[in-house]
C-alpha cells in the first residue's frame, strides 16, 4: 500500500464531524487533555487506539461486536497460542511468551484499525479522514497484514522462475471479489464463536457456504464423484502454487528493536495427508503449506524453547488463495495420479523436521485405479 | 336575667366555634402515595421481587431526573481545530526518524 505522510494519519475531514460518530467529541473516545492549545499538554495520556471493551467507545452502542471480538482471533492471536503451547513445555513458556510480546502482539487488530485506520503493523493512519468504514478498504487493512502469502497469491503477484507470474484467484480476476465476499463479517468480529485456531470449528468459509458452488457427485463434472469429493478438499484439485516459508528467527537489538530474518519463499504445489482431519474437514487429502517456523527460531530467547517441536507438522494445512477452475494436477487423470511431483513426499521434507512431518508426508502416492 | 345570661353564653360559644372554622388549620403534610409499578405495553409478564438498582428502574416508569446523573462535558474544540486544520497538520505532523530495517525476507 502507497505510504502516508504524517499529516495524512491525523487529517480528520470536517465532514466527519457531521457524522453520528463525531457526536462524542474527540476526548470521549481517546482522551487526551482539553481545553488547551499546547499540542504536547493536548496530547497528554492520549490513546490513539481505543480498546474494543471500553464502555465508553465501541461497546457503548457496538456492545455484542465488541465482546465477541476481544475472544476473536484478530483479537487475542490465539492462534499463535495454540500452536506455540503445543510445540513447547510449560517450563518454557515464560521465556516464549518475551518473545511473544515483543513479536507477535502487534498483529492484534481493534475495531479501529480495521474500520477507521489502517493497521498498527502498516503504521496506522486514517482511512477516510476519520470516517468509519463499515466494510473495510481491503487494501489498506486485510492485505496490509496478509500481505506477502495472501495477497500476493489472490492478486496473482507471486512470479515463477520460469518468467511471467502465476495467475491471480479466478475469485479476483476476472471476479473482482474482494475478501468479504467470503470472509462474513461474523467471521471477521468472532460472533460465530470463540475459536483457539482459524481451522477450528466449521469450515468457513467454504465454497459451498454462501450458496456460490453447488458441487455433487450429480453435477456435470466427471470428477467429482463420491471418491474425490471424500477423499479431496476443493484446493487440492482447484488451487495452483503457493507460498512457502521457511527457518524464521526473531532476535533483538541490543536497545529492544525486535526483528526476524526468514530464508527466501518458495513457490510449490504439494498435496498431503490432512493434519486436521475432523467431521468439518474429512478430506483425506489437503494441500500443505510450509509454515516458517524451526527448531530454534526463538533461540535468541532461550535454549530449546520448542522442545515439543516435532508435535505438530511443519507443513500444515492450507486453504490457498490460488484457484482456478483447471489446474496443473486436474487437468488429466494422470497429472495427479501416479504423479510425485504433486504430493509430499519425504524428498520435499528436511531431514531435522521429518519426525514433525510423519503423519503428513505420501508414501504412496495413488495410482489410477 | 339568668336565661339572657344563659343565651348570650350560647351566643359566644357558637361564635367562637364558628370562628374557629375559620382560622388556619393545623399543618398536615400527606404521605406520599406508593409508587405505582409501571406496565409495559405488550408485556404480559409478571414483574418479580427485583430489588436491585437495575430491576427498579426498570419498573419506574420515569427516569431519573438528569440533575442525577453526573455529566461531563469535554473540551475538545482545539482537537477539532487542529486536526481539521491541513495546514496545522502538515506544519506539526513529524516525520518518524527513518530506522534501518533489520528484518529480512518476507513476513
Amino acid at each position: 500500500m502507497p505510504p502516508l505522510e504524517a499529516w495524512e494519519k491525523v487529517f480528520v475531514e470536517e465532514s466527519f464531524l457531521a457524522s453520528y460518530h463525531a457526536r462524542f467529541g474527540c476526548i470521549a473516545c481517546h482522551g487526551g487533555t482539553g481545553g488547551t492549545d499546547q499540542m504536547d499538554v493536548a496530547h497528554e495520556n492520549l490513546v490513539r487506539d481505543p480498546h474494543p471493551t471500553n464502555s465508553e467507545t465501541c461497546q457503548l452502542c457496538h456492545k455484542d461486536i465488541s465482546e465477541a471480538h476481544v475472544d476473536s482471533l484478530h483479537w487475542d492471536l490465539e492462534g499463535y497460542m495454540t500452536v506455540l503451547s503445543a510445540r513447547s513445555d510449560e517450563e518454557d513458556w515464560d521465556q516464549l511468551m518475551v518473545a511473544y510480546d515483543n513479536h507477535c502482539t502487534e498483529c492484534h487488530v481493534s475495531c479501529g484499525q480495521c474500520h477507521i485506520s489502517r493497521p498498527a503493523v502498516n503504521d496506522g493512519g486514517l482511512l477516510d479522514g476519520h470516517k468509519p468504514k463499515k466494510q473495510p478498504p481491503m487494501n489498506d487493512t486485510c492485505t496490509g497484514c496478509h500481505g506477502s502469502r495472501i495477497n500476493d497469491e489472490y492478486k496473482g503477484m507471486n512470479e515463477m522462475e520460469e518468467g511471467g507470474r502465476y495467475p491471480a484467484d479466478v475469485h479476483y480476476n476476472p471476479g473482482g471479489m474482494s475478501c468479504f465476499a467470503c470472509h462474513t463479517e461474523e467471521e471477521m468480529h468472532g460472533t460465530e464463536g470463540d475459536f483457539n485456531h482459524r481451522y477450528d470449528g466449521e469450515a468457513n468459509p467454504s465454497c459451498t457456504q454462501l450458496g456460490c458452488h453447488t458441487v455433487s457427485a450429480e453435477d456435470d463434472v466427471e470428477q467429482h464423484d463420491e471418491t474425490h469429493l471424500a477423499k479431496l478438499s476443493c484446493q487440492a484439485c482447484h488451487s495452483v502454487a503457493y507460498k512457502h516459508c521457511y527457518n524464521c528467527h526473531v532476535q533483538q537489538t541490543e536497545d529492544g528493536r525486535p526483528f526476524y530474518r526468514v530464508d527466501p519463499s518458495q513457490m510449490a504445489f504439494k498435496i498431503g495427508h490432512n493434519p486436521r482431519q475432523s467431521p468439518e474437514r474429512p478430506w483425506e487429502y489437503v494441500p500443505l503449506r510450509h509454515v516458517p517456523v524451526a527448531r530454534d527460531s526463538f533461540a535468541y530467547y532461550g535454549e530449546d524453547l520448542l522442545s515439543n517441536f516435532d508435535s505438530l507438522p511443519t507443513w500444515a494445512y492450507a486453504t490457498p488463495h490460488t484457484i482456478q477452475r483447471i489446474t496443473p494436477q486436474n487437468s488429466s487423470c494422470d497429472s495427479c495420479h501416479g504423479n510425485p511431483d504433486v504430493f509430499l513426499t519425504e524428498d520435499d521434507v528436511l531431514e531435522d523436521e521429518m519426525e514433525a512431518n510423519r503423519s503428513v508426508i505420501v508414501r504412496d502416492v495413488p495410482a489410477l485405479p | 336575667m339568668r336565661r339572657t345570661s344563659l343565651l348570650a353564653t350560647l351566643v359566644v360559644i357558637v361564635g367562637a366555634a364558628l370562628a374557629a372554622g375559620c382560622v388556619a388549620r393545623p399543618e398536615v403534610t400527606p404521605g406520599a402515595p406508593p409508587p405505582t409499578p409501571a406496565v409495559r405495553a405488550g408485556s404480559t409478564e409478571q414483574e418479580g421481587e427485583d430489588d436491585t438498582a437495575s430491576g427498579l428502574a426498570s419498573r419506574f416508569p420515569l427516569p431519573a431526573s438528569a440533575a442525577d446523573e453526573e455529566e461531563v462535558e469535554y473540551d475538545d474544540s482545539q482537537c477539532i481545530d487542529c486536526h481539521t486544520d491541513q495546514q496545522a497538520v502538515q506544519a506539526l505532523a513529524e516525520e518518524p526518524e527513518e530506522e534501518e530495517e533489520l528484518s529480512e525476507g518476507e513476513g
